[in-house]
């Protein structure tokens, strides 16, 4: 591929010119393929074949994918229930946000969910929020991870506005309004009469709890403000045991969002009838929020996603077409490789 | 005294160096010279007593220099404002400092690192580049000179350490180390010989002389006592003159340039001189003349700024759109955010003062934006242009062994400009020709002697043979072949003899350097013997006497070498030497020689005193000695042009004249220099009263000296009597092999290149180079503008030349314009003085499209001034890029002005390439320079721009995409590090490996030499005619960034919506969609650009795959890094992202679904269109070239732009005059003012009457290019127009679309009263004009157009045709749409009806007020539906029906606002305005892109205008409406604002599209003429059809016209005011 270039620029025969004094070669610039641009390259081109087997492989990988992740996601077993909007006593209906910020009543609702497919376990919990935007700004940013993993960094609280202090100035732990806003709705599952035990271990990142979270970092001051959020933590557990605070920090990137709360340990059968007491506490009135819980299997995909299969098979199909289309191109109208005809000058030998 | 004085200054010295400064002067100024004491004469120098100038009132600078631009403590500031005076730069400085700020929706750290390292690594580059000039001076500061101590002592100290005043010796071979005054030299007469090759280039010898009275200082010794006073100008740049006097012994001498020696220039074949420091360091003369040379820009980058702007436009803009969103969202929607606590926050988000919070807004997302600026580019293509640059300095193949110097690239601006050059202007002496001097011939007493042919003659000669066998291969051959051909010149009417051909030997003896003489006729002796041997003594006589060089004895051969002023004068020295006349030794006032008169005698030793000296110069043009021989006998001997000795010939002088002149002729045309020698004998008597005025005006002081002595001098010269001429050649430079010159040009005019020749040569010698260069040929009809010198009036003259010239012009206009042959080829010639007249104003535009006509243009006697001015013409007058080379002084101008400009560092010296940009050793490199160096890097710059843009735009935008997700917030959804690193880390080697070492095709196919002797030249077209970087490109880029940044955007954000992206059901948060999305951008980018390279060696796999490596490594890291450091990031990869199948799933669908855009794209180029490099790139894949000779053979000389100058071009001259087929005669047209006119026009009416019936018979042909010439067309314009129209639309739309919904005010709709009505009306009133009068038109006469064939076009009306088909097209489609939607929103609301009755408690509504349950709400909207159905039959017979509901867009600024409450009371519910709203938007969406389209394809400038405020216009209201129906419809802010933005971006969209459309088929093809015509058609059809159907029969048939009449006429006067004003238009369009 570089076979010239070498010979010609090689041991000239300057030299033999009696007249040229030695020193001239000095400023002679060395050869070397590197500066003479001639360092040895692979030089792929496009030809038809190229463009089709592209395509074509395109296609053949792309389709089984697109087949794998659909199954695994018709495979996945979803149950979701929206129920903010029928957790409110006929009477509150006017005045939601009324309803939600008195304290004084009782938030107990009870769903019926039925079970379209077995599902087997684990079987996950997640309560879904709606038109939350946990990724606004103001709201990432207000938090502070220093605080939440050594506890002598209790005081560092300067990104956590507003939520610093309590009023005499003491730091909050964990401070800035993620934590103070964390979710506390509350489910329970009864099967029959039996009750279906959630598991909390587990659902949030080992390494959250391991490095993110001080397991000797308990909550101080925390929601004793004037103004109440979310949850309140047990001031005796450590933070990296608080899994739902682990799970409610790490920030949704989209306004509407599905955390896990828990899983159930426990095969359910198709046309099961469960159970959930909830109360009904987090406030998604003010800004018409969603609430929903929804109970999901997973498969090596995670859970129910239509969409990575049907885009696979989209762009594995739209390559065969393509494919195709470059194979008919190419059979009804073939352009012979490097056929001359189409350099510039022979096409329109005028317009030079 | 003196030496008492000294003694004590010194001892001061030693006291009080410090306080020295505040002594006063010891010596007061006496008396001065008159002359010298006005401004500009006030340097005093005291000789010897350098301390004087050590204090105040003569306190010259030191000797020291420097040309550094910065010190160590200037360097920070004066670096930084270099740095920030870049638009780019600045913004980001900005940026860094408001990221400070609690505004920066970035840590401060993301902003400043990027900054500081592309601004740290600018100003490296700086600094390294300082240090580098700073280690220079350093090394000539410190060299060491012999300075005067005091007490007859010399000592060395280093240069800059000298003091004005200072005495030192130079030794020989020494530079001068500041400009001095010479006092003595080791010659006892005190000249001496300096080389001034530094200073003007000039490789000759200078001899300088000394006073008399200073003679006596000739050793150490003398000057322990020396002083003197200096009084003389202030330091100036001048180096030829000097004015000063010195004052000595109480007498006052004046001195001249002479005396003074300069720095930098070299004491030659002197021991030594001793001489004063008058100028030191900067004052001397050559730092006074080192200026910069204009820093220049190359074109690439002059639109890359353009680019930076348009970028910067969109960033407002998406930042505009941003903050508003902010701004809507913070008041309506933040209160009722309690987890955001909206009570307690600061001004960024207060819910009170939205404003505000907007404004802030607006800062943080012109920041959070500025990724679609590459804040690395700068930088990034420094680095790559540095190391282009690296390449051209490094090419063996561009080095020249012989000079020993490789190609310089001065600066790295203008590498890509080397691609896209399309004139080179070149001066002929030392770039054509290498300067090199050889006697060749001579006229002696009417007899020409000398029989070698001169290098012109047998180039033009072989490539005559050549053209006679009508093969190039020929054309190596031996000299000889092409010799033996006879008769050339037919234009010149000069034959060359037959006889004189064969002479030369194939045996060379040892060439002489210098002679190349030949004619046994003179030599050995043999001349004694010819008829007039008397004169031919005389002749020899002079060409030994005449001249002011000095010989050198070379000790190894024991001969003489000879130091001349001139190569001219060495060459006669030689000459005279070999005819027995050896100049063996010079003294002061004696020259002498020794004769020889025949072999065999002995050399006589002659002495002949030189009594004067009359020197040469530019004006005088001649040279005089006149000596008194041994007899006694004074002579006086004279040298010069030949036209100013014809006319100091004495009556008995002119026996030879005639003969000697059709010599001198003779010479000329081949290409020889000439001078004519001539004697006269002189009396005592006559001589002495000569000499005593002439020794008088010598001695004049004053500055009219000069004119004293050139008048005595020229009483002297007069009757002369001619012995004869010389004619010395000047090489042509050549190479390896001979011929390297034609051929380089051949490849250059085959490359589509123009080249201009301007030179100070005659016009004779000029026209002959031009012969051998290949830039003339036979047959090529010559046009010569010349204006005769007519002895009227000055002022009269002026006028009367000029109308002349123009006259000419004009004619020769004609002429070409009336040429029926295609292949005829001009050339002009112009001279000096014409062109004085010709670079005037008014007459100047056309000299220049005239000579643009020519192939080849040749200018003589051009002055430098000229030679600029002449660029300076091309340059602005064609807007294409210039190149200008050359090497001597004269073309300095000429290279500063060019785009380029090259000096040839070749023998002339320096001063050319201190002013270039390229610096190159011989002319022929330039092709590689060219077609080589300057095509890759024109294209790689060109694709790595492009690459840059797509790149910030795929990242930055979806940086603005996630904004509408986050309430406008300013959340990125990227880790901070991310975006720190994309642009200076993972992206920026890949691309830099693209610059630098990408390429399209080999260096062997863009030219090469040897064996298959590939070449594509033409390939280097692509760059003149800017086909990698223009618009369509740039925006194509650009839209495939905008696609891949939607794309990624789309796919990831669906993907990871709110379901588990794990096996162990986890759900991704902020962090790790960031990480995904970033994870898709790199692979996506990287991947792009690996599709774009053509060529990958081992450090483009590095860098572009090491990238996406060094990215997972990064992750890796970070996630391992201490979570405080990496927040949520922590881990991301090894624990969340790593073991997910969707991250990788993710990536790679993103990552395909990237570059399937571009990958259709280029595979369908390469299919269907492919470009000429494609083709060559795969013939080479396939070896194509190796297994079919024949057809790469003819391939590669069809690939050869069509060239009518140039070896080939004869060749292909010649070939046509054999076949036949044309009868072209051979003409010349020598247009004289003193011809008469009808002299010039009867030979043209010859032509006329020749070519008529060809003419007639190309009329058809003829008219399809003048129409479409005529045509109100002009791409480029439209084009601009277009993309104004985006923006003017889009600004439209998206101002349409904000007022209803950031207002949400009912109030506010009211505004549509009438005027709303009206300008609607007028608006329709103007598209439907345009659809009617201005498309369908367009398409009628494209369509009918004479170029297509008449069958299936002119037989059916195809523009009506195909508008009905598109207007139905559009009713179907839009039907379609409507139909799909409003099902879908049925089915949508029986979902919710069935949800709802499945729900056990009652739903709540959403109002409160309002207390609807869902059941309620869902009834009326399925009533809604089924009621929609039959008026959509209706519909498909009544448009005004359908249309109601088909586009309610007429509901919203119709009635839709007007009753907006009684609809709301009628259906009572918003799910209606839902719908409506939804089915409005399709509707208007689709319809938008249509119209887009068809603005888009539109090409003429006269249609888009009108169209560009109609749409902008009607958009405007669209917007206004689609908003007002939004607003109603209460959808949730974020869906409100997708649903805004998707409706102004659509429009434009539409129009980016037609465009890349329109522009992906050329103009001029009946294909394009069919294309253009059935898609104005089309766009006709749409345009009737909305304007009839959307807009007019929707208001004007609707409830609401009927309402009041006063809005009735209104409108319909608005709607037939806009159709008429648009079909007035008409008229000019």
């Amino acid at each position: 591929m570089n076979s010239s270039g070498g010979s010609a620029a090689g041991p000239s025969s300057g030299s033999g010119d009696g007249s040229a004094p030695p020193r001239r070669n000095s400023k002679r610039p060395k050869y070397s393929k590197f500066t003479q641009q001639e360092l040895p390259a692979c030089k792929p081109i496009l030809t038809p074949k190229w463009v089709i087997s592209v395509f074509t492989l395109v296609g053949v990988i792309f389709v089984p994918i697109g087949i794998a992740a659909l199954m695994a996601s018709n495979n996945v077993v979803e149950i979701v229930d929206r129920y903010d909007t029928e957790c409110i006593p006929a009477s509150m209906t006017g005045d939601k946000v009324a309803y939600i910020q008195n304290d004084t009543i009782n938030k107990i609702c009870t769903r019926n969910l039925t079970v379209p497919k077995d599902m087997d376990q684990p079987i996950y919990v997640y309560y879904q929020l709606d038109n939350f935007y946990q990724n606004h700004r103001r709201y990432v940013k207000s938090r502070s991870d220093a605080q939440l993993r050594d506890a002598d960094q209790a005081n560092k609280t300067s990104g956590c506005d507003p939520e610093k202090t309590t009023k005499d100035g003491s730091p909050i732990v964990p401070c800035g309004l993620i934590a103070w806003s964390l979710f506390n709705d509350t489910y329970n599952f009864t099967l029959g009469n039996k009750n279906l035990s959630v598991n909390k271990n587990g659902i949030s990142w080992a390494s959250d709890r391991d490095h993110k979270f001080g397991k000797d970092v308990y909550p101080k001051n925390f929601q004793n403000g004037v103004l109440r959020g979310g949850a309140s933590l047990d001031p005796n557990k450590p933070l990296n045991e608080q899994e739902d605070l682990i799970v409610w920090m790490r920030t949704a990137a989209l306004p509407t969002f599905r955390k896990l709360y828990g899983k159930i340990h426990q095969d359910l059968k198709a046309n099961d009838i469960i159970m959930v007491t909830l109360e009904n506490n987090y406030n998604t009135y003010s800004f018409n929020g969603k609430k929903k819980l929804v109970l999901s299997t997973s498969s090596w995909l995670g859970g129910k996603n239509d969409f990575l299969g049907i885009a696979y098979l989209t762009i594995g199909g739209l390559c065969f077409f393509l494919a195709t289309a470059f194979t008919v191109v190419y059979l009804v109208k073939p352009r012979k490789l490097g056929d001359t005809s189409y350099l510039s000058w022979n096409r329109n030998p005028s317009g030079h | 005294m003196a030496r008492r004085v000294r003694k004590r200054d010194r001892l001061r010295w030693s006291l009080l160096y410090s306080f020295a400064c505040a002594r006063p002067a010891v010596l007061a100024d006496d008396e001065q010279s008159p002359s010298l004491q006005g401004p500009g004469y006030s340097r005093i120098v005291h000789c010897n007593q350098s301390q004087l100038h050590r204090k105040t009132p003569l306190n010259y600078s030191s000797n020291y220099i420097s040309t550094t631009r910065y010190n160590a403590i200037t360097f920070l500031p004066k670096a930084l404002f270099e740095q920030f005076r870049r638009v780019a730069n600045i913004y980001f400085l900005l940026a860094a400092i408001i990221s400070i700020t609690p505004v920066s929706p970035f840590s401060p750290m993301s902003m400043i690192a990027p900054l500081a390292f592309v601004v740290g690594l600018s100003m490296a580059k700086e600094a390294l580049e300082d240090w580098r000039r700073f280690y220079q001076d350093m090394k000539v500061n410190s060299r060491k000179v012999s300075i005067h101590k005091g007490q007859g002592e010399f000592g060395y100290t280093p240069w800059q350490k000298i003091r004005v005043g200072d005495v030192v010796k130079v030794e020989k071979d020494r530079f001068f180390p500041a400009d001095l005054l010479l006092l003595s030299s080791s010659y006892e007469d005190g000249i001496c010989y300096v080389e001034t090759m530094n200073l003007d280039g000039e490789t000759n010898l200078k001899v300088k002389r000394s006073l008399e009275v200073t003679l006596a200082l000739e050793d150490d010794e003398a000057f322990r006592d020396f002083t003197a006073t200096l009084r003389c100008e202030d330091p100036n740049p001048n180096l030829y003159t000097f004015v000063g006097n010195l004052e000595y012994e109480r007498q006052v001498y004046a001195l001249d340039p002479n005396q003074v020696l300069l720095r930098d220039s070299k004491l030659r074949n002197t021991g030594y001189i001793y001489g004063v420091v008058i100028f030191t360091g900067h004052d001397s003369k050559v730092m006074q003349n080192a200026t910069e040379s204009p820093s220049k820009r190359s074109r690439i980058e002059k639109k890359m700024d353009k680019i930076i702007y348009i970028l910067f436009t969109v960033l407002v803009l998406i930042s505009l759109i941003s903050s508003i969103g902010f701004a809507v969202m913070t008041k309506y929607d933040m209160p009722n955010w309690w987890f955001l606590e909206p009570n307690n926050t600061t001004s960024l988000y207060d819910p009170s003062k939205p404003a505000l919070s907007g404004v802030f807004h607006m800062v943080t997302a012109l920041i959070l934006y500025g990724y679609l600026i590459p804040i690395s580019l700068y930088v990034s293509i420094e680095v790559v242009k540095v190391l282009q640059a690296t390449f051209i300095n490094q090419d063996v193949l561009m080095y020249d062994e012989e000079i020993g110097k490789p190609a310089r690239a001065r600066t790295s601006n203008l590498n890509e400009e080397l691609g896209q050059v399309d004139t080179i202007l070149s001066d002929k002496t030392g770039t054509l020709t290498c300067n090199q001097m050889d006697f060749l011939k001579c006229s002696i007493a009417g007899v020409s002697y000398g029989v070698r042919a001169s290098e012109v003659e047998i180039a033009a000669a072989k490539q005559l043979a050549s053209e006679a066998s009508g093969s190039p291969e020929h054309h190596d051959d031996t000299e000889e072949l092409g010799e033996h051909n006879v008769g050339f010149y037919g234009t010149s009417g000069i034959e060359l003899a037959n006889g004189i051909t064969c002479m030369v030997e194939k045996s060379h003896k040892p060439a002489i350097k210098g002679f190349s003489f030949e004619d046994d006729r003179l030599m050995h002796g043999n001349w004694a013997n010819e008829p007039a041997a008397s004169t031919i003594l005389m002749f020899f006589r002079i060409l030994a006497l005449c001249h002011t060089a000095i010989p050198e004895h070379n000790e190894e051969t024991g001969g003489f070498t000879y130091e001349a002023e001139s190569p001219d004068e060495g060459a006669f020295l030689v000459a005279a030497r070999e005819f027995g006349f050896e100049f063996c030794k010079r003294t002061q006032s004696s020259v002498f020689i020794r004769e020889k008169y025949s072999p065999s005698e002995d050399p006589v030793e002659r002495e002949f005193k030189i009594l004067n000296l009359l020197e040469f110069n530019s004006k005088r043009k001649r040279m005089s000695v006149i000596v008194r021989d041994e007899g006694g006998q004074i002579i006086l001997l004279c040298k010069g042009a030949d036209s100013i000795i014809f006319d100091r010939l004495s009556k008995n002088g002119r026996l030879y004249e005639n003969d000697t002149s059709k010599h001198l002729n003779e010479y000329g045309e081949a290409g020889l220099r000439t001078l004519a020698l001539a004697y006269r004998m002189l009396d005592e008597s006559e001589y002495s009263a000569w000499n005593t005025e002439f020794l008088k005006a010598k001695t004049t002081i004053g500055p009219d000296r000069e004119a004293q002595v050139e008048r005595v001098s020229e009483m002297m010269e007069r009757d002369l009597i001619l012995v004869g001429a010389t004619a010395v050649e000047d090489k042509l430079q050549r190479g390896i092999t001979p011929a390297q010159v034609p051929q380089c040009i051949d490849k250059l005019a085959q490359a589509g290149l123009k080249i201009w020749v301007l030179t100070g040569d005659k016009i004779e010698t000029a026209i002959n180079i031009g012969f051998a260069c290949s830039l003339l040929r036979q047959g090529m009809k010559q046009i010569f503008l010349s204006i005769t010198n007519n002895d009227l009036l000055t002022h009269d003259a002026n006028k009367a030349a000029k109308e002349n010239l123009s006259m000419q012009i004009t004619n020769a206009f004609q002429m070409i314009k009336l040429e029926k042959d295609p292949d005829a080829a001009f050339a002009l010639i112009i001279d000096g003085k014409t062109l004085t007249y010709a670079l005037e104003d008014d007459l100047k535009n056309q000299f220049l499209s005239l000579a643009v006509d020519c192939a080849s243009v040749i200018c003589c006697r051009v002055s430098p001034k000229q030679k600029a001015m002449v660029t300076r013409l091309v340059k602005e007058g064609t807007g294409k890029v210039t190149l200008g080379i050359g090497d001597g002084a004269n073309d300095v101008g000429m290279i500063q002005e060019a785009d380029i400009g090259v000096g040839i560092s070749g023998v002339e010296g320096m001063q050319a390439v201190m002013a270039s940009d390229f610096s190159i050793s011989q002319f022929r490199f330039l092709e590689r320079l060219l077609v080589v160096h300057g095509h890759w890097c024109y294209k790689r710059i060109a694709l790595m721009i492009c690459y840059f843009f797509y790149k910030n735009i795929a990242f930055g935008l979806t940086i603005f995409y996630f904004e509408a997700y986050t309430g406008f917030s300013g959340q990125s959804v990227y880790d901070d590090w991310y975006m720190l690193l994309f642009n200076v880390v993972l992206t920026s080697l890949p691309v830099i490996s693209l610059g630098v070492f990408e390429q399209d095709v080999s260096s062997e196919v863009c030219l090469q030499t040897d064996s298959p002797s590939v070449r594509f030249p033409a390939l280097y077209q692509q760059g003149p005619r800017d086909l990698f970087f223009g618009w369509y490109r740039i925006i194509g880029w650009m839209c495939n960034g905008l696609s891949a940044s939607i794309i990624i955007f789309l796919l990831n954000i669906t993907i990871f919506y709110h379901g588990a992206f794990r096996a162990g059901g986890q759900t991704a948060d902020l962090a790790a969609v960031g990480a995904t999305m970033f994870t898709c951008i790199i692979w996506a980018v990287n991947v792009q650009i690996a599709l774009i390279m053509s060529h990958f060696t081992w450090i483009q796999h590095l860098f572009v795959w090491g990238s996406v490596v060094a990215w997972y490594l990064f992750l890796v890291a970070y996630g391992l890094s201490s979570p405080t450091i990496s927040g949520n990031a922590h881990q991301i990869l090894s624990e969340a992202l790593g073991p997910a199948p969707v991250y990788w799933s993710a990536t790679l669908l993103v990552t395909a679904v990237c570059n399937i855009p571009y990958l259709v794209h280029i595979s369908f180029q390469r299919t269907f269109n492919p470009l000429d490099n494609h083709v060559i790139q795969e013939i080479k894949y396939y070896k194509k070239d190796v297994e079919d000779q024949h057809m790469w053979t003819r391939e590669k000389s069809k690939a050869r732009q069509k060239t009518k100058i140039g070896f080939t071009a004869r060749v292909d001259a010649k070939i046509r005059q054999l076949r036949g087929k044309l009868h072209r005669k051979v003409s010349s047209l020598s247009i004289h003012t003193d011809l008469e006119p009808w002299f010039f026009r009867n030979r043209f009416r010859g032509h006329l009457h020749a070519f008529s019936e060809t003419v007639s018979a190309s009329m058809s042909t003829a008219r399809c290019a003048g129409e479409a010439a005529d045509e109100c067309r002009d791409d480029a314009a439209a084009l601009t127009l277009k993309l104004v129209a985006i923006v003017a639309i889009l600004v439209a739309g998206v101002a349409g679309v904000a007022i209803p919904l950031v207002g949400r005010k009912r109030r506010l709709l009211r505004t549509d009263g009438g005027v709303f009505i009206c300008a609607k009306a007028f608006a329709a009133g103007v598209i439907l004009a345009t659809g009617f009068v201005h498309m369908l038109h367009d398409a009628q006469s494209a369509l009918t157009s004479p170029c297509l064939p008449s069958s299936p076009w002119r037989r059916f009306p195809f523009p009506g045709f195909v508008a009905m088909a598109a207007a139905l097209g559009t009713l179907v489609l839009d039907f379609a749409a409507t139909q799909f939607y409003e099902r879908k929103h049925r089915e949508e609301a029986a979902g919710v009806k069935a949800a709802a009755a499945a729900a056990v408690a009652p739903a709540s509504a959403d109002e409160e007020e309002s207390g609807i349950t869902v059941i309620l709400s869902v009834a009326p909207d399925s009533d809604v539906g089924s009621e929609k159905d039959p008026m959509h039959i209706v519909g498909m017979h009544a448009h005004a029906a359908a249309h109601r509901h088909s586009h309610p867009r007429e509901h919203g600024h119709g009635h839709g606002h007007g009753h907006a409450h009684a609809h709301a009371y009628e259906e009572g519910d918003h799910v209606r305005h839902v719908v409506v709203s939804q089915i409005l938007e399709l509707g208007i969406v689709s319809h938008s892109v249509i119209i887009g389209l068809s603005l888009g394809v539109s090409r003429s400038p006269c249609t888009i205008r009108p169209l560009v405020a109609a749409l902008s216009f009607h958009q405007f209201f669209e917007g206004f409406a689609l908003g007002g129906c939004i607003s109603q419809a209460q959808f949730s802010h974020l869906a409100a604002s997708l649903m805004a933005c998707f409706f102004a971006i659509t429009t434009p969209a539409g129009i980016a599209a037609g465009a890349g459309v329109a522009s992906s088929f050329n103009t001029n093809s009946p294909r394009a003429l069919v294309v253009e015509g059935l898609l104005d058609s089309v766009s006709a059809g749409i345009l009737i059809y909305m304007a009839l159907v959307d807009l007019i029969a929707a208001d004007f048939l609707g409830r609401r016209m009927s309402s009041s009449v006063k809005v009735q006429v209104a409108s319909y006067a608005a709607l037939f005011v806009g159709a008429g004003s648009m079909s007035m238009l008409a008229i000019w369009a």
